[in-house]
């Protein structure tokens, strides 16, 4: 059995959704929980070499990842053998840091909703055929929905990274476009006020040709600088957790495609009786 | 330069895209490259569609060049693609709502919708450069996919052989088609029932309509005038074109239409309807056709005016032989082949 620990009181829930896709297919606990259960744990996931410090002696020989912001973190977690240090700062890279963005999302947990599929959604549930929102506040399942149907979307800061994985034609403040990067005209449109943002996104939910455009920079955008996905395949992997995956596997993944698609069930269906042809042993 | 043209197949149908097909490798070999055509066969139902979208990314291409011209072909992996399109995959598009469409709003509808789309932008998006066939075509990728694409244009099938008659008027109205529902041909019969100046008429083509098309032929009383020879030759086309005093081309939303450039090389004019997509790029009021609501009055009355106005067919014929005059495979090879020049 493989237990993957979440250890770290100050993980963000960038932290969380990295672990949650390191530890797909795995009984996921924290690392608290696990102590206090007696579980055996056969992966750490830190947010921290102090996070991690004490619990190497705990589960000796258990494989771990931790993440490092500045040198002296990476010595720490040499100091702690770790087996997989990750971070951010480009500064680390030359050090065995694995690139880890700090902003990141799930893109797997995400996938994009291009214009048109979001105009047969709207269709479906009985929208208007043009649906210009203003999406504030955290993260939510309401809020993550409203985002994957609006035309065009007026988005805070909390919820642009959101707002990019699913391909939304956005219209943000400043600020939220400074948060991740994103630039005006190119990734989405930057307005000065609310009252500008406003008006800018009615006028992008009327130009199909330039909702389509952001839509598919913004999400391509999400793909470079904030997927969690990648990173954490080569997490698993280096991890123990995952065998390689095949070149048809590797194929879908290069397409984006995700867990549950009707073609990765086809592909299973259609490579089934053949054995090793989906992932290849470590 | 080694260049592979990369098509998709449906067994057993023929028509347009593969003429294409035909003619860009046969244009390649003339320009002095080694071209050949690879096809792999698909279904379209939403269910296997992207079986061999899949398909395409496992096959191993050795070229310097790929151009595929249709979904899924565009799927091709390569790091010199340069997408010429015929098509993407019409039902998940502009046929969205149509009868022949299976994309409906139901849950796995939706979410097959999205997987395709959001493949399609991925496919297309690593191209070196994007053509189309048609304007038409450029203006659904940058309206539905975001993706930019120049539109070039072929000459059609029988470019070197269709030539205008040297005299006197034509003489039928002549429909030169694939019976097939986004093809309408059934306009072109209630139209013909319709004429006040009834004249020969001939529905050329074969299809799935075949049948229907005779009993409605039969019912609205024009057997004796309407003729559906079914699949004609190439020589009998000729012919055809050649003497016709005008051709009806009003089909729903096309890519691109052979039958438009070819009614034009042979001087003829074209009457259509406004919603008739690629057709509408070389179709201009009169001046090279008529343009009508695509009612089958709308086209009747068009076509009594060209029957009693031989003057003005003969000068909407000219223009459009003119309009087309320029399109040569010369051109389409030297741009495909520039744009993927390493």
């Amino acid at each position: 059995m493989s237990v993957v620990a979440l250890a770290g009181a100050d993980a963000g829930p960038s932290h969380v959704a990295l672990v949650a896709a390191v530890g797909r297919g795995h009984r996921i606990v924290s690392a608290r929980r696990a102590v206090e259960s007696g579980l055996e744990v056969d992966v750490i996931v830190a947010s921290s070499p102090s996070a991690l410090g004490p619990l190497v002696d705990r589960w000796p020989g258990c494989r771990t990842a931790c993440r490092v912001r500045d040198l002296a973190e990476v010595g720490a977690a040499a100091d702690l053998q770790v087996d997989v240090p990750f971070g951010h700062l480009p500064s680390l890279f030359d050090h065995g840091v694995l690139p880890v963005p700090p902003l990141g999302l799930d893109l797997d947990r995400h996938p994009v909703v291009p214009p048109l599929t979001r105009a047969r959604l709207r269709v479906a549930a009985g929208l208007p055929e043009r649906l210009v929102l203003a999406v504030d506040g955290v993260a939510s399942a309401d809020r993550t929905t409203s985002l994957g149907l609006a035309t065009a979307a007026v988005v805070g800061i909390d919820l642009v990274a959101v707002g990019a994985a699913l391909g939304t034609p956005m219209v943000v403040l400043a600020d939220a476009a400074a948060h991740l990067g994103l630039r005006d005209g190119i990734e989405v449109l930057v307005a000065s006020d609310h009252r500008e943002a406003d008006r800018l996104a009615g006028r992008l939910a009327a130009d199909v040709d330039q909702a389509a455009a952001l839509s598919r920079r913004v999400r391509a955008f999400a793909e470079h600088h904030l997927d969690l996905a990648v990173p954490a395949r080569t997490l698993r992997r280096r991890l123990g957790l995952a065998s390689t995956p095949s070149l048809v596997l590797r194929r879908l993944e290069e397409l984006g495609t995700p867990p549950g698609s009707r073609v990765r069930a086809r592909v299973r269906d259609v490579l089934g009786p053949f054995p090793l042809t989906l992932e290849v042993s470590p | 330069m080694d260049v592979l043209v990369c098509a998709t197949q449906v067994p057993f149908m023929s028509g347009g895209l593969e003429l294409m097909v035909d003619n860009l490798v046969g244009a390649l070999g003339a320009a002095g490259h080694r071209a050949e055509a690879v096809a792999l066969p698909a279904a379209f139902d939403r269910e296997r569609v992207m079986d061999t979208a899949l398909a395409w990314r496992m096959v191993p291409l050795d070229a310097d060049l790929v151009i595929p011209v249709n979904f899924p072909a565009y799927f091709a992996r390569h790091p010199n693609k340069v997408p010429w399109i015929a098509h993407q995959h019409r039902a998940a598009y502009d046929g969205l709502g149509q009868p022949w469409s299976d994309f409906g709003t139901d849950e796995a509808a939706l979410d097959d919708h999205r997987a395709l789309l959001d493949w399609d932008i991925r496919a297309l998006g690593e191209a070196r450069e994007r053509f189309t066939i048609s304007a038409v075509v450029a203006d659904r990728l940058r309206r539905w996919c975001g993706l930019d694409a120049t539109p070039l244009y072929q000459p059609p099938p029988l470019a070197d052989r269709l030539r205008p008659r040297s005299t006197g008027p034509g003489e039928h109205v002549l429909c030169p088609t694939r019976l097939e529902g986004n093809k309408r041909p059934e306009l072109f019969v209630d139209a013909v029932a319709g004429m006040t100046r009834p004249v020969p008429a001939v529905l050329a083509g074969r299809g799935s309509l075949g049948p229907s098309l005779a009993e409605r032929r039969d019912r609205l009383g024009v057997a004796d005038r309407l003729e559906l020879p079914g699949f004609v030759a190439d020589d009998v086309l000729v012919d055809l074109f050649r003497d016709a005093i005008a051709v009806v081309y009003a089909p729903f939303d096309e890519d691109y239409g052979f039958v438009t450039l070819q009614a034009f090389l042979a001087g003829v004019p074209v009457v259509t309807a406004a919603d008739s997509g690629g057709v509408l790029e070389w179709v201009e009021h009169e001046v090279t056709g008529l343009v009508t609501d695509g009612t089958p009055e709308a086209l009747s009355a068009a076509l009594d005016r060209l029957v009693a106005e031989p003057e003005l067919a003969a000068r909407l014929g000219a223009a459009g032989r003119a309009r087309v005059a320029g399109l040569s495979w010369e051109h389409v090879v030297t741009t495909l082949v520039q744009a993927g020049r390493p």
